[in-house]
């Protein structure tokens, strides 16, 4: 076996075993056909084209769509929920930070300082940085709107855009903040939040993914209620902003965890209740958003200060960090068991012998 | 139906054919413009076979390396014709309207 074999066949093992046990000879046979021309072989690799076909290859596999064997395809509905939920979440933080911002300017007619840590040291950013974040808000919104409606495409561009105003801001403000690694450790682990759900959005909703079906809690009047809902908590933190102990329940990681702890109770209610309903896609989505958000709580923690405020408001955020922890750890362990066992050889693909049928 | 599904579904038209029979023959059916990695190649080979556009055909051993040839399938052959009628009914549109567009210039043109 030539160098330039071996490693392809390296390459190879990104994809699950049982689709390289069908696979693996006839790809190694077109990839070496492919480069037979090549004079020497042995000092070749395969280029990175082919090892990124490979991967894609993979992903589409293991994040499995209509047709895909159990497993993969409990994995992609899965990551498929994880980009809706994220999404979904991305949406309510725009209502409540939209909501925050009406009530400011009808008050004081800026936020002026008020939002500093938001906006930028010493109001650099301004009116217009809450012009700019209000709408890379609605460019979430937006991609929402369109992933509903079949708009995959579309709505994966618009929630690069929108992740990408997220990530200029961060840097914006870190860049004007003297005490910039504790600001990067606060916005960039909330940034997480958003990387996940774009990553997410970007690997499950491939070609094979199945649309996503609007109703229930994705129909147009439960989403209208929530996205009022979500204003009037915006208005809510604003009015509650004096009083120290609303503070790490108004901000993203403080909306994120109660959010989580109640779909995964919710969620655990019927996995005890309604067996014919449990399914391995809710409480891993759970789970896996659990992670950013309890990494974006935990950098919230501020243990450099240690006044009575200060010390109630890490009391907050270690209670929240717990039960995200608790419930995300329990969500996981419930969503593992529920996954369909690991595929066997003949689930792999679709590959049928028109001659005798054989697998 | 991608651009990549309907060149390997005109790639297998005429004859049964292996994964790097298929990747040459697509090279040339678009001049060089659609090179498939085997990635790719098999990710769309799946698809289509899912759908129940190619199927397996026979397997060789070739020099040593295992070679399996795909077929299209009646149902593949008819999702080629009805793309290859909607791609056609596109040039026929860009056509006319191109000709229209030069018949105005030449029109401009002469009364200029």
């Amino acid at each position: 076996m030539s160098l330039l074999e071996d490693n392809y066949r390296s390459v190879l093992r990104l994809l699950p075993a049982a689709y390289r046990a069908q696979r693996e000879e006839e790809m190694v046979s077109a990839f070496m056909e492919s480069v037979g021309d090549a004079d020497d072989p042995d000092v070749l690799k395969p280029s990175w084209a082919e090892i990124a076909s490979v991967a894609a290859l993979s992903v589409r596999i293991r994040l499995g769509g209509v047709g895909a064997a159990p497993r993969w395809f409990a994995w992609g509905e899965t990551v498929r929920l994880v980009a809706l939920l994220g999404l979904v979440f991305q949406t309510v933080i725009s209502c409540v930070y939209a909501g925050g911002l009406l009530l400011l300017y009808a008050k004081v007619h800026s936020p002026g300082a008020h939002y500093e840590p938001d906006t930028g040291p010493g109001g650099a950013v301004g009116p217009i940085g809450d012009i700019a974040q209000t709408l890379a808000g609605g460019l979430w919104i937006a991609a929402l709107a369109a992933l509903l409606y079949g708009r995959v495409h579309a709505a994966k561009v618009v929630a690069l855009i929108a992740v990408a105003l997220q990530l200029y801001f961060v840097a914006a403000i870190v860049a004007n903040d003297p005490y910039w690694w504790e600001t990067l450790q606060r916005k960039g682990s909330y940034a997480l939040l958003s990387l996940v759900s774009i990553t997410a959005l970007t690997a499950g909703f491939h070609r094979d993914a199945p649309p996503v079906r609007r109703g229930g809690w994705l129909s147009e009047p439960a989403l209208g209620a929530g996205a009022l809902l979500s204003v009037a908590v915006g208005v809510a933190g604003v009015q509650l902003d004096r009083r120290p102990w609303s503070w790490a329940w108004f901000d993203a990681p403080g909306l994120a965890g109660p959010m989580i702890v109640i779909a995964g109770a919710a969620y655990l209610g019927v996995h005890a209740y309604a067996p014919d309903r449990r399914t391995p896609a809710w409480p891993l989505a759970l789970a896996i958003l659990a992670a950013p958000v309890l990494c974006a709580r935990v950098a919230g923690l501020n243990f450099s200060s240690d006044d009575a405020i200060t010390r109630a408001v890490n009391a907050v955020m270690l209670g929240q960090s717990l039960a995200v922890t608790f419930v995300g750890l329990v969500l996981l362990v419930v969503g593992a068991r529920a996954l369909p066992a690991s595929e066997r050889v003949a689930d792999a693909g679709p590959l049928v012998n028109e001659a005798d049928g054989s697998a | 139906m991608t651009e990549q599904a309907f060149f390997v579904l005109t790639a297998l038209a005429d004859e049964p054919r292996h994964g790097y029979g298929i990747v040459r023959e697509v090279d040339e059916l678009s001049g060089g413009r659609v090179r498939l990695k085997v990635g790719t190649l098999y990710g769309v080979l799946d698809r289509l076979a899912a759908d129940g556009l190619v199927v397996l055909n026979r397997e060789e051993v070739w020099q040593g390396r295992l070679r399996r040839y795909y077929r299209l399938t009646d149902s593949g052959a008819a999702a080629l014709e009805a793309e290859a009628v909607r791609l056609a009914e596109n040039v026929r549109s860009a056509k006319d309207r191109l000709s229209a567009r030069h018949g105005r210039a030449a029109t401009a043109g002469g009364s200029a």
